[in-house]
């Protein structure tokens, strides 16, 4: 009976751990300490988030407890521990880390989804911590990253629209998605920041910034979703011309080259909307 | 690689991490990460929850070895088991309950690649795990250090601070426990 059940133990050994995560936490890690390392030298104090070793004991329980108590997830089985961390949080430096390899290891086409998917996060986060007053500094940073987020976006949709038109337009769309949900989002914290605490001069100014950025990245995808429907329109025209000029009898069937129509006009009533805001 | 060359190997790539060589702490991380892994997502359930506890066992290896260098008198192995199973513990001082949760992907998990002799098998490994998780911790811990990832006797007694007779009782003792709950 014990050989069997030994047998049977001894099948457990087959769990594994996921070998793309395996592979980029261990870089992640190293980087760490080359950064750990980097800043010895410099005589600066390693972060604290690195310094687990440091930390009080105490310390890191209150902030795993904190994390409990924030955690809005009712089973504690999927709680993916740093994933779910807010700013502030012991493990969050782990989650942001980690979110950077990731954007080391991405194809130069999938960055701006990243860019953008980072940005989700950090508005994300913004949301659920913005009224905590403990937690002003970490709202104020997050801010920030939101914005930084979005100013590599544009410089990879600037840099894709060298390589390719039409691949920036199809990114440029997915981005044009979010912008209203994050100007909605911000325009409503702001409201709501005077009654919790209206000296935060420095919050108000980084809201302000990344609605300007929330701009120019809405006029930039305009632009390249507007610039690839212009071709079409072009397309559209010449087509047009062509066929009247032609003193053929046959039918006008539809062609391929006319259905774009329906999108240029989607794109007159874009254009009409922001007049009437 | 024998027992005793493999112990010297691990000795000799310590001291250089310990020097702040990162490819030598590279090297230990690729032997033992995929063990700590799994020794933890034994305990804890949940893989993300197994992931994030693995990164912070090395992370606060790392910093160990750094802050206490040439001081360190135990063994790689027995220091990062040590971590692991404090962390383990610290995660589940804020539970309110100690219920190690086998979550879906726990399944889908040991099926990731099946063949179809090996899905029989899979069957039996969750089947272990739900009797190994009701089980004393002790003994739970024993059960997979030295069935799963094969440590000797001595090195679970360095790791436990516990002699090697006490330890042999106690893999005994988990064993019977674990039939146990097969039954």
């Amino acid at each position: 009976m014990d050989k069997f059940v030994v047998k049977k133990i001894k099948e457990l050994k087959g769990i594994k751990p996921n070998a793309s995560w395996l592979e980029s936490q261990k870089s992640f890690l190293l980087s760490e300490i080359s950064r750990d390392e980097a800043k010895k030298q410099e005589g600066i104090l390693p972060l604290p988030a690195f310094n687990f070793a440091k930390l009080l004991r105490p310390a890191f329980l209150t902030a795993l407890f904190l994390i409990m108590a924030l955690s809005s997830v009712a089973t504690v089985g999927a709680i993916g521990f740093a994933q779910n961390s807010l700013p502030g949080d012991m493990l969050y430096p782990l989650k942001t880390a980690f979110e950077k390899t990731q954007f080391t290891f991405t194809s130069d086409e999938n960055k701006t989804r990243l860019s953008i998917k980072f940005a989700d996060k950090r508005i994300d986060e913004f949301t659920q911590i913005v009224n905590k007053p403990e937690k002003r500094e970490d709202a104020n940073k997050t801010v920030e990253e939101f914005t930084a987020q979005l100013v590599n976006a544009q410089k990879e949709i600037n840099e894709l629209k060298e390589k390719n038109a039409e691949k920036a337009a199809e990114v440029a769309k997915i981005v044009q998605a979010q912008t209203e949900r994050y100007k909605e989002t911000l325009t409503e914290t702001e409201a709501r920041l005077a009654y919790v605490f209206p000296e935060e001069k420095e919050l108000e100014q980084n809201i302000n910034n990344a609605m300007e950025e929330i701009s120019k990245t809405e006029e930039m995808t305009q632009a390249l979703v507007g610039s690839e429907e212009d071709v079409e329109i072009i397309n559209i025209t010449e087509t047009e011309e062509t066929e009247e000029a032609s003193e053929s009898e046959e039918a006008i069937v539809p062609s391929e080259e006319e259905k774009p129509q329906s999108s240029s006009i989607e794109f007159e009533e874009i254009q009409e909307e922001p007049k009437e805001k | 690689m024998t027992k005793i060359e493999q112990v010297d190997k691990e000795k000799e790539l310590l001291s250089k991490a310990i020097s702040g060589d990162k490819e030598s702490f590279g090297q230990l991380y690729d032997f033992y990460a995929p063990r700590i892994f799994r020794y933890i997502r034994l305990k804890v359930g949940s893989q993300a929850l197994a992931e994030d506890l693995t990164s912070e066992s090395f992370l606060r290896m790392w910093n160990f070895m750094q802050k206490e260098g040439t001081e360190i008198e135990e063994s790689f192995k027995a220091l990062l088991y040590k971590i692991a199973k404090n962390l383990i513990a610290d995660y589940y001082k804020r539970k309110s309950s100690h219920e190690v949760l086998l979550d879906d992907d726990f399944k889908e998990f040991l099926l990731q690649e099946p063949a179809k002799d090996e899905i029989k098998s899979k069957e039996s490994a969750e089947e272990i795990h739900k009797a190994l998780v009701l089980i004393k911790e002790d003994y739970q811990n024993v059960i997979i250090w030295y069935y799963v990832d094969e440590l000797s006797v001595s090195e679970i007694a360095e790791l436990m601070d516990k002699t090697e007779g006490a330890v042999r009782v106690l893999i005994h003792r988990a064993l019977k426990s674990l039939k146990k709950e097969l039954e």
